[in-house]
């Protein structure tokens, strides 16, 4: 493994961080619980590394909730999300519960942090899309100061984020969703502790009148980041979603040409994102009218 | 390169190991250490036979920085049999056969573990999450299942 770093550090303060950040600059890589940087390490992805900053000595495991949406601490491991109330007690968050669920190795969610799932900007993690489909914003520490990011603006590319040389992640912010909305996620992977061939993630939302005023389809695994279905929301926007609609919508996928993998070619992704499309608009929609119902 | 000496409890017992930068658990516990129950597979975090305990939740040992488990309680599969008597996961196992080659098995109990100190008595589907990241090539699963459920019975 071509991986030699000289230093660790474990900072007590974002200014620690950001100023360890400044000094070492393209050499220092931050972890978190590791695995993601085992991953670029195995992959020859960090020969340039040298300085590791940990940052399991600052306050960013937590969830909370204020008015402005739920705060999910960068450094909360996968397994806590996939427990704290907050996420699993919110009807419009099931798109988030079922993608930490889908994560199965226990070994990897136990340690695993949100902030490391967003960072690595892999397309075949199954938590990013989820987050996407709920408008999530990045909320980034740099030595000037805190900013927010949408999501979809940090995914800049495979394995590449929109963090400058001094700024790390600190919070992902899932803002307030739509009254009235209903979110699915599915996966399809070769075996449970695969990474996911596809996936998809929807969030759908239901005005009073049964029609879908709102949605957010974003598909992991077949791009080189996760790809905003467009074409597919403008389809079902304005129509009331039955199967037939749903189906519909799938077709609007079209057809594109996803990154082939060992365990499945470009043609054959194809054909399974349309049928998770179908099926997540279908089960999204059903959540979002049983919200309504409520 | 930066060495320094760093206290890691392990089975009860603080260790002082000199750790660089970015040591393993797995290489540690192994090679430093000589728990050698702990074994390497696929050195990637798929197959689970680095599994140990980090305050009773199973991680993957290969993929762990060491320096990341100071202050934390690590449990190897060394660690389970008390007064040379085996834990009821390791004794189910030896009585239903939960093993052939054996290579996987000390993950598979430090999983099993985990599981049945978080839900004592586990519905199947529970034993098929806390697997999910344990590959056995020989048994196909089965004796395993067996062994997990009549040690949670107990």
């Amino acid at each position: 493994m071509a991986f030699h770093p000289t230093d660790h550090f474990e900072p007590t303060s974002t200014e620690e961080v950001c100023g360890l950040l400044s000094k070492y600059g393209k050499h220092a890589r931050i972890i978190a619980g590791g695995t993601a940087m085992y991953e670029l390490a195995k992959r020859g992805l960090a020969s340039e590394v040298k300085q590791l900053i940990s940052l399991r000595n600052l306050p960013l495991g937590y969830v909370h909730r204020d008015e402005t949406g739920l705060h999910l601490g960068a450094t909360s491991t996968l397994e806590q999300l996939a427990n704290a109330r907050e996420i699993s007690n919110d009807p419009t968050l099931m798109v988030m519960s079922e993608a930490l669920h889908e994560i199965r190795p226990m070994q990897v969610r136990n340690v695993a942090t949100i902030g490391g799932e967003i960072c690595t900007s892999l397309p075949l993690l199954d938590l990013p899309p989820a987050l996407l489909a709920l408008d999530t914003l990045g909320v980034v520490q740099g030595t000037n100061g805190r900013r927010t990011v949408p999501l979809n603006e940090f995914l800049v590319d495979f394995f590449l984020n929109a963090l400058k040389p001094n700024e790390f992640l600190v919070e992902a912010l899932i803002p307030n969703q739509p009254e009235h909305s209903g979110s699915a996620f599915f996966k399809f992977g070769r075996t449970a502790y695969d990474f996911n061939l596809v996936n998809v993630a929807t969030r759908i939302t239901i005005a009073p009148d049964g029609k879908c005023s709102d949605a957010r389809i974003y598909l992991g695994g077949v791009a080189r980041v996760p790809m905003r279905a467009s074409a597919v929301e403008n389809s079902i926007r304005q129509r009331a979603i039955n199967d037939e609609m749903a189906s519909m919508g799938a077709q609007a996928l079209g057809k594109f040409k996803a990154i082939p993998q060992i365990h499945g070619d470009a043609e054959y992704k194809l054909d399974i994102a349309h049928v998770l499309v179908r099926d997540s608009i279908k089960r999204a929609a059903e959540r979002a009218r049983v919200v309504v119902t409520h | 390169m930066s060495k320094d000496k760093v206290p890691l409890r392990i089975n009860g017992r603080t260790y002082e190991v000199t750790l660089g930068p970015y040591a393993l658990l797995a290489d540690v516990l192994r090679e430093e250490l000589g728990l050698k129950g702990t074994k390497r597979g696929c050195d990637y975090g798929g197959c689970g036979s680095c599994t140990v305990l980090m305050d009773g939740k199973a991680i993957y040992s290969c993929m762990m920085p060491a320096r990341h488990v100071q202050g934390h309680e690590i449990t190897t599969i060394e660690g389970l049999a008390e007064g040379g008597k085996l834990s009821p996961v390791q004794e189910s196992f030896v009585k239903n056969m939960g093993f052939q080659c054996g290579y996987c098995t000390p993950g598979v109990i430090m999983s099993a573990t985990a599981l049945l100190k978080r839900i004592p008595h586990p519905a199947d589907d529970d034993i098929r999450e806390a697997l999910a990241g344990n590959l056995c090539r020989c048994t196909g699963y089965t004796s395993i299942f067996k062994s997990i459920k009549e040690a949670a019975e107990k």
